[in-house]
């Protein structure tokens, strides 16, 4: 069994009368340490698929099973521990508190779970051990991305989740960005899903998911994965 | 155009939106009715009383005159212009007694008007219709315990009121309210008590009045208008100024009507009282005539009687006459007879002393002539003794004339001296001068002569050098000439030898070379000599130049050595000279001295010898007189004696002849005795004969005077009659004159107490509306505000949007405005229906209880309401139009971004390290987030301020009311009731009561007072006040508590001044040490104050009975007595025991009295309750509004906390830790705020009569605080669901 499992998941909206469809039937695996990338264009249902994943929204039909646990079926004060314990997110738009420094933003992440990651020591990986008495504000975009995989990583998490982490981001930065993930990843054995519209970093993954109008285009495993120096997109 | 889609789009957001949009709603309705009904409630509630008061037909103005109004009066004010109706009636106080007796009070009786005017307003039965019917009051019948068909008297007392009622009994018909008297004041009364405690109305048949006591009138149009608006007191105002020239019309005729009839009467008595006299004087005349006649015939049998007795007389004086003569004239005989025998001893005796008298002369003529012997002898000694003075003297003289001599010359001597000396030291002083200035001139001097020495030194020697050079020199000349001899010797030698030309040349060339050489160095030798010879020269001139130059100088300073040199000299020579003169005037000096010394010894000497010259000179004086008197004092016994010696020989003759006087006196005597012893009896007859006659007289005497006796009795009886009648007349005149011309008070309604007090009230009422909305006004608007303002910035993408469509920015705008409007105008028109009919209604009947009035009259004003709208709906709009075009002025594009967020700062605890580490975690992101939301911290903390401002306030409005009557009746008004006693009661009757309150085992104690009502005076107010008066300052001691309202210190009663209540003290602005005017009746007094203590309910003044006489001139009469039970007694049964007694005219219980204060204050429970929930609602929307605005603004920061794993809990305590600490910020400060409101609240609606407690309990802080947390839990609840309802999903949704 793998160590991520959806199983025929779907996901509709009822806005008053009208039934949307955000996804239709997803099936996938990932393994334990692999990085993982979902591409797809706008809509197509990515971004849903993360939120159910990282328990953030349950979705109306299918399975979903983490580490061996089904949490398709948990309620909202199970599903708060699961995002608790075991998931870290990175959004595009950072999501950082404002009103936080870079290290009270990790902080704030570290303190509620269980064996978190010393928020320094998290910080000086992402290479901002001089910047973390800074407000977000004071913060470049990268940057403040940094912080919030730094916010993401000190809770020591099972699943590495990122929407279009770079999405918001120059070329050169956002290179860094993929870097730093596919490092920790391989460094750390973390499992890293990353959502991106860009199919040029495919490459760089363990393993590529397309994703189209709700359902599964294709998966795809690379052997060999290439460092993300080598991909220019 | 059509924009349906963007009017669907706003009518979408209230919907969407509901929840700010009612809260904005709610807001603007609390606001709007809170504001315009506290507006509307004085204004309704004068409308409430204008009503109630023209259904009652109230008169306008009120005529009283001083000597009364007549039918005339009435038909005069009736026909003059404005009047609608004019009507006279009457008013008296009496006592009203219940049937039984037991009960009775102090009334107010006036006259039912037959055209209704001042009508009662009926509460049951019927007006009276006969004279014996009267309409009571409800207050009466339940204090006297009546019901219909009962009767009452009426007693109108002793004084002004006497006889002014036909009837004495009443049967109750009816109960009313007089309009007349509205409020629960009834005026006061010289009877009982001195209070009016209630109204009753009487038939006018009723009175025995000639006159009307008041002329009741109406004005016309004066229906029309409000009574408390300006128009109507214009109205009033000029109908009452044109009354000026009818009223002084009718006070002329009325006073020539009462003076003239009384003085009519007053002459009648005095043509009465002439004929009276003139009467009374005819009877007198006549019967004084008939004793005139009596008295005439007694005088003439007198006067007979007294002719005999006086003849009488004479013989009985003769008889005695004679007898005394003879006696006289034998004591006489018998004295010459011992005279002549004490002359003739006398006359021996006296002989034999001039015999003893001249041997002592001779004795004493003796002695002094040895005296003066001795005397003479004194003299001599004295007069040689003198000249060895006068000798001693002149040598004196002489010798004190040479030391003068001495002395001067010595003087003389050391003058000189001196002279000479100061010379000398003159002549020394120049002397040292010349000899410094030559010191000095030589100094200058010497260094240019020694430098001329050495110069002429240098140049001699120089001049011996060129002198042994020249020496030199012409040695070498002689020498080369010499040598050149030579040569030119041996060329003509050689010559001589024939040697040729060149052979000599060359012979002797070298030689001739050699000597040329010498030569030209001879001549260069010599150049240099002449040189050095010249120079030489030339530098001796130089020196024999200066020496010239300095050869004056020199022998100047030689001279001048010389002549110091002789000065010093002679400055010796004089100096020894001198000392001599010197040593000579000292010896002199001693010589003088001893002189002088040998002088004084002289002098001293010579005194002595004068002192005792002059001693001896006195005494010789006083010998020389002594001697002398004692001749003179020899001559004069010399003289006696011979005077004597003639006298005894003139004594001898004149006793011879005496002798022979007496034997003739002694035959006489004896002839006298015979004659007298006939006369005796003689007289014995005629005193027989007049004894007869006085008999007779003495009878009609007595009879003449008993008839005198009678008529005077009888004049004066007469004239005390006359005196009497006249005495009686002129009071009656003197009466009359002072009769002062009748005056008219024309009173409007103003003068009415309920009237007047009823309109300070609405206008206290209107004050409290002033501020305390208009607060809370402010915290309502400045939270609508900041919704509106935050939902403009929430909507920035939306308006994007719809500006990069194209739409106007007015367009866009419209929608908020319209979402504005919408809720306020619609809160607004709420806020007024509400606002503008709860309110007034229950303000209006809370006012009830005060005042008899029977229904609300809710008024609206326009002007008002379009106030409060315009308020509301511009604070909503407003607001909203500037937020929304603020944000319409950004480009579509930057709209479209989220809004860059507040960056975040750090906050200036955190440069307090040791507070800051403390602090965890998520305490440090509440601070922070505190300080980086300052517009909602602000508009938190003052609307929670205001919110628990506004309820302390309204708790507080409470306590203070209802403390009122704990601290006034537990903790000054011990007492438990009053007892009036008659004050016609017999001895016997109080001694009953006396022993009845002794025997009385429920009493504490009891103590007599005066207790009355009076009108206390300042300079700034005048108001009515109780007056308790005791005898001594310890007899109130468990019946009142004077103390200090803040310290609660005792205040001691003087007796020299009066303790005042503080309330009383405030309104009068008097403090302690100043005097108050009182005044009861007619009588003014000033008093001191000594004291000011705590009381809230009425006014009082006490003092000791020593301080009323000394300010009054009379004692009081203490006739109330004060009691005090103990804690369970039966109050009632002690007063019904007490009430049975004769001497006690009634019982007041202060239960009863605090039972019916209590169900007035009740009254303020409404407002009470209003404030609160107002304040509640507010504080409720407030902090509602406030909370959803924190979670709207940090949506996206509370999703990315919950996509974070935040539970729940966490996520509340995140949001809400800062909710709690800004209430407990805006509570703290809500706490001064009501404290402050309070007071303010308090001193606005506080009445005349009654001071309020000052301060709120700390209860009701606790409470309202207990409130404002309670709102804030229940606010945190609500947004706890909205914290859970959270959508991470969408709150995240990337901003597209």
């Amino acid at each position: 069994m793998s160590y991520i499992e959806l199983e025929h998941v779907s996901k509709h909206y009822q806005m008053g009368e009208v039934k949307i469809v955000a996804v239709a039937d997803i099936s996938f695996q990932v393994e334990k340490g692999e990085f993982v990338v979902i591409v797809g264009p706008s809509g197509a249902g990515k971004t849903t698929v993360l939120n159910l994943l990282g328990g953030m929204d349950s979705c109306t039909g299918g399975e979903i099973t983490v580490d061996g646990r089904r949490i398709s079926g948990y309620n909202a004060r199970q599903l708060t521990e699961y995002r608790r314990h075991d998931i870290g997110f990175v959004f595009q738009f950072y999501n950082l508190v404002q009103n936080l420094t870079a290290l009270e933003n990790v902080e704030l992440a570290a303190q509620i779970c269980r064996n978190p990651l010393p928020a320094e020591q998290v910080l000086e990986h992402v290479g901002l051990a001089d910047r973390k008495n800074n407000f977000p504000a004071q913060l470049s975009g990268g940057e403040q991305q940094r912080v919030a995989i730094a916010r993401a990583l000190a809770k020591n998490p099972k699943l590495l989740l990122c929407d279009e982490p770079t999405g918001a981001l120059d070329y050169v930065t956002g290179k860094q960005i993929l870097t730093l993930l596919q490092e920790t990843c391989r460094s750390e054995g973390m499992t890293v899903l990353v959502i991106t519209h860009n199919s040029a970093l495919t490459p760089m993954a363990d393993r590529v998911i397309r994703i189209k109008n709700g359902r599964v285009a294709s998966i795809m495993t690379n052997a060999n994965p290439t460092s993300v120096d080598e991909i220019e997109w | 155009m059509s924009k349906r889609a963007l009017n669907q789009d706003a009518l979408r957001e209230i919907s969407k939106t509901r929840g700010r949009f009612l809260s904005i709603l709610t807001l603007v309705v609390i606001a709007v009715s809170f504001l315009f009904g506290l507006r509307m409630a004085a204004p309704d509630m004068m409308a409430s009383m204008d009503a109630y008061l023209d259904e009652q037909n109230l008169m306008d103005a009120h005529i009283m005159a001083t000597l009364g109004l007549t039918e005339e009066d009435v038909d005069a004010l009736q026909a003059a212009d404005g009047t609608r109706q004019s009507e006279g009636a009457y008013s008296v106080d009496a006592i009203a007694y219940s049937a039984d007796g037991a009960d009775s009070l102090v009334v107010k009786a006036i006259s039912l008007s037959e055209s209704g005017l001042n009508a009662p307003s009926l509460t049951e039965g019927r007006l009276p219709e006969t004279a014996e019917e009267c309409l009571v009051e409800p207050s009466m019948m339940e204090t006297l315990g009546l019901s219909l068909g009962d009767t009452i008297t009426l007693d109108t007392g002793s004084g002004a009121y006497e006889d002014s009622l036909a009837v004495d009994t009443f049967t109750i018909v009816g109960v009313g309210e007089s309009p007349l008297y509205i409020s629960m004041t009834r005026g006061t009364s010289t009877l009982g008590n001195g209070s009016v405690s209630a109204i009753v109305t009487l038939h006018p048949d009723a009175y025995a009045l000639d006159y009307y006591t008041d002329i009741y009138l109406t004005v016309e149009g004066a229906a029309a208008v409000n009574a408390y608006d300006d128009a109507y007191t214009d109205l009033i105002d000029g109908y009452t100024d044109s009354l000026v020239a009818l009223r002084q019309e009718r006070e002329q005729a009325r006073t020539d009507e009462v003076v003239g009839e009384a003085q009519a009467e007053i002459d009648d008595a005095w043509v009465e009282y002439y004929d009276g006299e003139a009467e009374a004087q005819q009877e007198l005349d006549d019967a004084w005539q008939e004793l005139q006649d009596a008295e005439q015939e007694l005088t003439d049998g007198w006067a007979d009687y007294y002719d005999g007795a006086a003849d009488l007389d004479e013989a009985r004086a003769q008889l005695i006459d004679g007898e005394a003569e003879l006696a006289d004239g034998r004591e006489t005989l018998e004295e010459s007879e011992r005279d002549y025998q004490d002359g003739l001893a006398q006359y021996e005796d006296g002989y034999a002393q001039y015999e003893d008298g001249l041997a002592k002369y001779e004795e004493g003529a003796a002695a002094l002539r040895e005296q003066w012997d001795t005397f003479q002898q004194g003299q001599d000694a004295y007069d040689a003794g003198y000249a060895q003075y006068e000798a001693g003297e002149s040598t004196y003289a002489e010798r004190y004339a040479q030391y003068e001599a001495g002395e001067s010359a010595y003087d003389e001597g050391l003058a000189q001296y001196e002279a000479g000396e100061s010379a000398y030291a003159a002549g020394y002083a120049q002397y040292e001068a010349g000899e410094a200035d030559y010191q000095e001139n030589l100094a200058a001097f010497q260094p240019v002569w020694e430098a001329y020495q050495s110069d002429l030194a240098a140049c001699q020697e120089k001049e011996s050098a060129l002198q042994s050079d020249q020496n030199d020199w012409e040695a070498a000349q002689d020498g080369y000439e010499r040598d050149l001899q030579a040569l030119n010797d041996r060329r003509a030698a050689l010559e001589a030898e024939g040697w040729t030309e060149e052979e000599i040349a060359a012979e002797l060339g070298e030689e001739e070379r050699r000597l040329d050489a010498l030569r030209t160095e001879l001549e260069d030798q010599r150049t240099e000599l002449e040189t050095r010879a010249s120079e030489l020269a030339e530098e001796q001139a130089a020196l024999s130049a200066r020496e010239e130059a300095l050869s004056p100088q020199k022998a100047a300073l030689e001279e001048a050595r010389a002549t110091l040199d002789t000065t010093q000299a002679m400055l010796a020579a004089t100096r020894e000279q001198l000392d001599e003169s010197a040593a000579t005037l000292a010896a002199t000096r001693e010589q003088l001295d001893a002189a002088q010394t040998e002088l004084a010894a002289g002098r001293a000497e010579l005194d002595a010898t004068r002192d005792l010259l002059e001693a001896n000179e006195a005494e010789l004086a006083s010998g020389r007189s002594q001697l002398e008197a004692a001749q003179a004092e020899l001559d004069g016994s010399k003289e006696l004696l011979d005077a004597t010696e003639s006298q005894l020989a003139d004594a001898k003759a004149e006793l011879e002849a005496g002798r022979t006087e007496l034997d003739d006196g002694w035959a006489e005597y004896y002839d006298g005795l015979d004659a007298l012893e006939e006369a005796r009896d003689e007289l014995a007859d005629g005193e027989r004969e007049l004894d007869d006659a006085f008999t007779e007289l003495t009878d009609g005497q007595a009879e003449y005077e008993d008839g005198l006796a009678e008529y005077y009795d009888g004049e004066a009886e007469a004239q005390q009659e006359l005196a009497d009648a006249r005495a009686e007349i002129e009071d009656a005149q003197r009466e009359v004159d002072e009769i002062e011309p009748d005056e008219w008070y024309v009173l409007d309604r103003t003068s009415n107490t309920g009237f007047a007090s009823y309109q300070q009230d609405a206008e206290r009422m209107d004050r409290l509306a002033t501020v305390f909305p208009t607060v809370f006004f402010l915290v309502a608007a400045l939270v609508c505000l900041t919704t509106m303002t935050r939902m403009v910035e929430e909507q920035r993408v939306q308006i994007g949007g719809l500006k990069a469509l194209g739409y106007s920015r007015m367009d866009i705008a419209r929608k908020y405005v319209g979402y504005g409007l919408i809720a306020s105008l619609t809160g607004s028109v709420i806020g007024l229906v509400l606002g503008g009919t709860f309110l007034p209604w229950v303000i209006v009947t809370c006012w009830k209880v005060m005042y008899d009035y029977p229904g609300v009259v809710l008024t609206v004003d326009w002007g008002m309401a379009a106030i409060c709208v315009i308020a509301a709906v511009g604070c909503c709009t407003i607001a909203v139009l500037a937020a929304a075009l603020a944000a319409l002025r950004a480009t579509p594009a930057s709209l479209m971004r989220p809004k860059a967020p507040d960056p975040g700062k750090r906050v200036w605890l955190e440069h307090l390290p040791f507070l800051w580490k403390r602090m965890s975690f998520s305490h440090k992101v509440t601070a922070r987030n505190l300080f980086r939301y300052q517009k909602r911290f602000w508009m938190t903390v003052i609307g929670i301020a205001g919110c628990t401002g506004l309820i302390i306030t309204g708790f507080g409005l409470h306590d203070s009311i209802m403390d009122v009557l704990d601290l006034q009746f537990d903790r000054i008004t011990l007492y438990s009731a009053i007892v009036y006693t008659d004050s016609g009661c017999s001895e016997d009757e109080r001694a009953a009561l006396e022993t009845e309150l002794a025997g009385e085992s429920a009493l504490d104690g009891y103590t007599s007072v005066y207790l009355t009502t009076v009108t206390l005076e300042s300079p700034s107010y005048s108001l009515d006040s109780n007056l308790m008066s005791v005898e001594q300052p310890d007899d109130l001691d468990g019946f009142l508590d004077f103390h200090d309202r803040l310290t609660l210190e005792p205040v001691e009663m003087q007796t020299d001044g009066a303790l005042i209540s503080e309330k009383t003290a405030e309104l009068l602005e008097l403090g302690v040490g100043d005097t108050v005017t009182v005044v009861s009746g007619d009588e003014r007094a000033e008093i001191e104050i000594t004291g000011i203590v705590e009381n809230y309910i009425q006014h009082y003044l006490y003092m000791t009975d020593q301080c009323y006489e000394a300010a009054f001139g009379h004692a009081p009469e203490e006739e109330q007595i004060l009691l005090s039970y103990q804690p369970d007694a039966d109050w009632e049964g002690i007063g019904s025991r007490l009430l049975q007694l004769d001497a006690v005219s009634g019982v007041y219980y202060m239960e009863e009295t605090e039972e019916m204060v209590r169900s007035q204050l009740n009254g303020v429970y409404p407002a009470v309750v209003i404030i609160i929930s107002a304040a509640g609602a507010l504080a409720f929307v407030v902090l509602l509004n406030l909370s959803s605005i924190n979670i709207t603004e940090r949506l996206r920061e509370l999703a990315t906390l919950k996509v974070l794993g935040f539970r729940e809990k966490e996520l509340r305590d995140y949001v809400f830790r800062e909710n709690l600490v800004l209430t407990f910020i805006g509570m703290a400060l809500g706490v001064l705020v009501g404290k402050w409101f309070h007071s303010y609240l308090i001193t606005t609606v506080e009445v005349d009569l009654v001071m309020f407690g000052r301060s709120a309990h700390l209860s009701s802080y606790l409470i309202s605080v207990a409130m404002t947390l309670a709102f804030a839990f229940i606010v945190n609840l609500v947004g706890g669901r909205r914290l859970r309802k959270i959508d991470m999903v969408e709150s995240l949704k990337t901003v597209e």
